[in-house]
């Protein structure tokens, strides 16, 4: 990366400074010990703010400046740093009090009135570069703003695509378990218990050899199936009872849950959305807000599923933008859903999520 | 701080050459006796305080020492304070710049035969002169990377700025032109400071003392910008 070289407006308005200091200097002759003094307590002043950054008690200095140059007939000296600050800052009225104070003090010679023009001439042409690099510095800051929030969003996605693909193999893992419990499994037993029956019913040929090991192998086949769909189930909670461990361990504040409506048409896709709005909201609640309580109100019917969380601490203001719940938004928006967000006296996050996935296009 | 102080204060007494210098020097000036028209030492206080500005930039050796040596790197990873830091260095060097100033000043009560106003006069000068230069060479040390090169482009700006400063011959003896740039040094504050006291002036003295401390405050503000090399 290139070192910028460039030179700052500030550093422009220290040279601009030390110039007019010394036309000051050269031309106007402050030497009498007073006239010196107010000379070095300008420069001190902005050496002293510059230095510590300090932009607050201007007023108090000026009115110091003021009146130490009021015993002096220096007074008009005052005016050029002065004004040359302030057209600067593009404080417009306010510049015009010490340009006042020059054309009532100064002497009508050429060479105050040089040093003025030098000041007002020169304070303009600040402006305009502070102007100028204020604005490019507004840019670059809003060029990483989004370069930052595009990092964000990719990491979040690179988790989100993770976490799909692990919850697309447990989805799996337990749906073959439950067809091999409800299915075969059921034959299985029913196969065992008829050959129970056969043996009840025909206790000659039960003695056989073969039957014998035909019935120890059901068994054994019944044993297996058992121990492999109990391998099977994933461990880790899914659907409604990840939904639900997630609102059991929160314990920053009470809670309230309520559920009404349908649930049997969500699939693992909806509950793991909802858990990630629901743990992005308590995220919020914990980090940024005074909650005392908090709501959360699961609805669903055929058609959609809605998740409402409110709580009642005010969301302090200085709390960025929510860039999880924006990233949280778009997620939404790629099935057709939704999220919403109202901040009145509460703090309120409904999402609604469609039954039926809509195809979105990318 | 007091740590700091101390420490600066053990590594001061191991430069002899430094203390050497700093007690040699009023033997020396007390040698030059009061001549012509002149009532007061002021050519004698003026060659003084341009030891002084001197004794000063060697005192402040270690600031830019540990700047070299990257001991203030060290030192920022502890929880001293840049402040903390440089107030014990700064006081540790006043200390002793007021030990030489209170040394000079007694011999030359002796010495010379001069009003007790000018004397005591005099002692404030010097005190807010080697506030002045202390600051002065905070300020310098930060624009170079090694004390060598520091002190040598010192000892030419330092001597430039003692002549036409005043601190060399008197202020009278300047030309007109020169005059008019050399108020913006310190060393023309002084030496016009004690030529007000000697004319009895004592406004334009106040005045010059506050001028040595606001030149004070600006070198301060400016060398004390925290530097890593």
């Amino acid at each position: 990366m290139q070192k910028s070289v460039a030179i700052t407006y500030r550093q422009g308005l220290w040279a601009a400074m030390l110039g007019l200091f010394a036309i000051i200097i050269f031309i106007l002759r402050p030497q009498t010990p007073a006239v010196f003094l107010l000379w070095l307590a300008a420069l001190g002043s902005i050496v002293v703010r510059f230095r510590f950054n300090n932009t607050k008690g201007l007023l108090v200095e000026l009115a110091v400046w003021v009146f130490l140059a009021l015993l002096i007939d220096g007074i008009f000296l005052l005016a050029y740093p002065v004004a040359m600050l302030l057209i600067y800052e593009g404080r417009w009225p306010a510049a015009a009090a010490p340009i006042m104070l020059w054309l009532v003090f100064a002497p009508f010679d050429a060479a105050p009135l040089a040093a003025a023009l030098y000041a007002v001439g020169t304070g303009l042409l600040l402006y305009g570069w502070h102007l100028s690099q204020y604005s490019a510095q507004q840019e670059l800051d809003a060029h990483r703003e989004r370069l930052y929030g595009y990092e964000r969003e990719r990491e979040d996605l690179l988790e989100t695509q993770d976490g799909i693909s692990r919850l697309s193999v447990l989805t799996e893992r337990d749906r073959i378990a439950q067809k091999l419990h409800d299915d075969l499994g059921h034959e299985l037993t029913g196969a065992n218990l008829a050959l129970r029956a056969f043996e009840v019913k025909c206790p000659d040929s039960a003695g056989e050899p073969s039957f014998q090991s035909i019935k120890e192998k059901l068994e054994a086949s019944v044993e297996q199936l058992r121990e492999s769909v109990e391998l099977n189930r994933p461990e880790e909670s899914l659907g409604d009872e990840r939904f639900r461990k997630l609102i059991e361990r929160f314990d920053f504040c009470p809670l309230d849950h309520r559920r009404n409506g349908t649930f049997e048409k969500l699939t693992p896709t909806h509950w793991h959305l909802m858990a990630s709005v629901l743990k992005e909201a308590f995220t919020n609640v914990q980090k940024h807000s005074r909650a005392t309580r908090v709501e959360v109100e699961l609805y669903a019917d055929e058609t959609l599923v809605r998740l409402l969380v409110r709580n009642d601490g005010v969301q302090s203001e200085s709390a960025p933008a929510g860039m999880g719940l924006r990233f949280m938004r778009r997620r939404l928006e790629g099935v057709g859903g939704t999220l919403s967000v109202h901040t009145d006296y509460h703090f309120t996050l409904v999402c609604v999520i469609p039954i039926t996935f809509e195809e979105v296009e990318s | 701080m007091m740590t700091i102080l101390a420490f600066t204060f053990r590594r001061l007494w191991k430069q002899p050459l430094v203390l050497g210098l700093m007690f040699v020097l009023p033997f020396i000036i007390l040698l030059i006796p009061v001549t012509g028209a002149e009532e007061t030492p002021r050519f004698q206080y003026g060659l003084f305080a341009l030891g002084l500005m001197f004794v000063a930039v060697m005192l402040s050796k270690l600031v830019i020492e540990d700047r070299q040596l990257k001991t203030i790197v060290r030192i920022a990873s502890t929880p001293v304070s840049h402040r903390t830091y440089l107030l014990g260095h700064l006081l540790a060097y006043f200390l002793v710049a007021i030990v030489q100033i209170t040394f000079f000043w007694a011999l030359s009560l002796i010495r010379w035969d001069a009003s007790m106003t000018f004397f005591l006069w005099g002692y404030g000068f010097l005190l807010f002169f080697a506030v002045m230069a202390i600051a002065l060479s905070l300020f310098w040390h930060t624009l170079f990377k090694t004390y060598t090169i520091s002190l040598a482009v010192y000892s030419i700006v330092a001597n430039i700025i003692a002549v036409i400063g005043g601190l060399m011959f008197p202020l009278a003896m300047l030309p007109d032109d020169i005059r008019r740039v050399a108020v913006v040094m310190p060393t023309y504050w002084y030496s016009y400071g004690l030529e007000y006291v000697a004319e009895g002036d004592y406004r334009g003295a106040f005045l010059s003392l506050c001028i040595l401390l606001g030149f004070a405050i600006i070198f301060l503000s400016v060398g004390s910008t925290r530097r890593f090399e």
